[in-house]
């Protein structure tokens, strides 16, 4: 059976909700979960998971939050090989901002690089929006289940 | 239509009794002439929720006052006591700040949080003869969602009523145009609020065992030389004096309103589903700070309205939050809005939106919850009593009779 790692990184706490959204979305469907913050997360360990749900906000001015940037920091540095990775991708941001999601596309850029496969589209949640983002989480994990392997 | 400055001062007459009781209709009149009005040479009032929305959050909108308003040989600002907190800073400061306290109001964190509050009310309904009186603002607002911050904290519970009334006297210098007199008693609000809790802060700095709050985690930062005593100081005060008083509004409001309409109050017991969207309202129709102060480090335009960078502009919360464009009979309570007619700003917006709106929230909905299970009515034993500024309100008293 897949497990399926959903990793995220916050700043207060909303992409963690996210996070167990979407974990108890793929557990609905009899997946094993893993959640876990990215502060928790070596890089090292990212090679084994065959599926990484990626879960961030922005903050600031297109920043990483506090607990995705040192994992990000550690990829570019340590640079595994990440063929055979399949992850996907959800963020968290405001559109008022022009670096709206920025993040999410920082981290995905870094494990694109890396060699891992991106399946479905990216969500983009907007706090500008009125759609709560457990909403669109629900919805988005939903439609990365018909994707996932039987 | 174009005003001269002193035709849309006179709209918002921000000291008048009449007007700070009830803003509303002063706000409609406003916006019925323009949606922004000049006010001052450099002040700015933008009445629509869509202005506000948009542009209160915009990058160039600092929160800090341009040296340009300081007057030459006046006394320092009271509320100059807490720049070193995320009251007075911009990003990436702010950002900073803010990151000592996020991991401890998290959507997860809260549950917990909400369940102490919880066990506070019940033990405060506990000691109530049937038939009492209660100041359900103090009583019942104030005190159970103190004790929740002290739990946080880690924090002594200290002199709840003085303290809520030096921040009431602090706050008091926040007015659009505060008489005389008010600088004095603002600053001595503060000296007290900061005097008693630095004690506190010392006493646990001294102590053998350290405890297990948020101040000792800023304790221990400031041990490791990451945070000024300054820092840990006022950080401290902020949190320390935000746990009662601007959540026991919004819950004062909750009983006043079963008070008057127990078929919301019976809706509320019986439908758990509904109380989310119910306080939402709640909070959309009783803001407590008034008006959202931000200061354009950029030239702007809101609605033609040209604003030069260093501008005050305010946004009156009540304005906005009754903005006929998004909800529909705005001054009638209505917790089944859609999601898009719903969002208000009483807990302010962007990056210095209230970093304990979800404590509030979750707070208010365990007490009002806890009242409409085990009690069949809600009275008033008297008059609510509401002490007022233009900037901000608190119940000074709220008798109530539960059975």
């Amino acid at each position: 059976m897949t497990v399926v790692h959903v990793l995220y990184g916050t700043e207060s706490g909303n992409a963690e909700m996210v996070a167990d959204d979407i974990a108890a979305a793929f557990g609905d469907q009899g997946y094993e979960t893993v959640t876990a913050e990215l502060t928790d997360v070596d890089v090292s360990d990212l090679a084994a998971m065959e599926i990484a749900v990626f879960v961030s906000s922005t903050y600031g001015e297109g920043g990483l939050p506090e607990t995705a940037a040192p994992f990000h920091d550690a990829l570019l540095t340590e640079r595994p090989d990440l063929s055979g990775v399949r992850f996907a991708a959800f963020g968290l941001g405001d559109s008022i901002y022009e670096t709206f999601n920025n993040a999410i596309e920082t981290i995905r850029a870094a494990l694109l690089e890396l060699g891992a496969e991106q399946i479905g589209t990216t969500a983009k949640h907007d706090a500008a929006s009125t759609t709560p983002a457990t909403e669109l989480a629900d919805a988005w994990a939903r439609e990365l289940l018909t994707l996932m392997p039987a | 239509m174009s005003l001269t400055i002193e035709e849309a001062s006179a709209l918002f007459p921000w000291n008048d009794e009449k007007f700070r009781a009830d803003p509303y209709p002063a706000y409609e009149r406003a916006r019925a002439i323009a949606p922004v009005h000049r006010t001052t040479e450099n002040t700015y009032v933008v009445l629509n929720h869509a202005d506000t929305t948009h542009n209160a959050k915009l990058p160039c909108m600092r929160i800090a006052e341009p040296p340009s308003f300081a007057t030459v040989g006046e006394h320092p600002h009271p509320w100059t006591a807490f720049d070193n907190t995320v009251l007075s800073k911009d990003a990436p400061e702010h950002t900073r700040m803010r990151r000592l306290t996020n991991r401890w109001l998290t959507p997860k964190m809260i549950g917990t949080w909400a369940r102490l509050t919880h066990d506070f009310t019940v033990e405060a309904l506990g000691r109530l003869a049937p038939g009492e009186v209660v100041d359900a603002h103090f009583d019942l607002g104030v005190m159970p969602t103190h004790l929740t911050m002290c739990r946080i904290l880690d924090m002594p519970v200290g002199d709840v009523e003085g303290m809520f009334w030096a921040l009431w006297d602090a706050m008091l210098i926040n007015a659009t145009a505060p008489g005389e007199g008010i600088h004095a008693r603002s600053l001595a609000g503060m000296n007290f609020m900061f005097a008693e809790t630095e004690r506190y802060v010392r006493e646990k700095q001294t102590a053998e065992e350290p405890g297990n709050g948020l101040v000792d985690e800023l304790l221990a930062a400031h041990g490791r030389g990451e945070l000024t005593w300054r820092e840990v100081l006022e950080t401290t005060v902020l949190l320390y004096m935000s746990g009662g008083p601007n959540p026991a509004y919004l819950i004062g409001a909750g009983f006043k309103l079963f008070a008057e309409r127990p078929d919301l109050m019976a809706e509320f017991r019986e439908k758990p589903e509904i109380r989310d969207a119910f306080i939402n309202e709640l909070a959309r129709l009783n803001p407590v700070e008034l008006i959202i102060t931000r200061f354009p480090n950029e030239d702007i335009e809101i609605q033609g309205v040209h604003i030069p960078a260093g501008s005050c502009i305010k946004y009156p919360i009540g304005a906005a939050n009754r903005d006929p464009a998004i909800f529909e009979n705005p001054n009638e309570f209505d917790h089944n809005r859609p999601p898009e007619a719903s969002r208000n700003l009483t807990f302010g917006l962007g990056t210095h939106a209230c970093a304990g709106q979800l404590l509030a929230r979750a707070e208010t909905s365990v007490i009002l919850g806890l009242i409409a299970e085990r009690y069949s009515s809600v009275e008033l034993a008297g008059d609510p009593l509401e002490v007022r500024t233009d900037r901000l309100v608190a119940f000074d008293k709220l008798p109530v009779r539960l059975s």
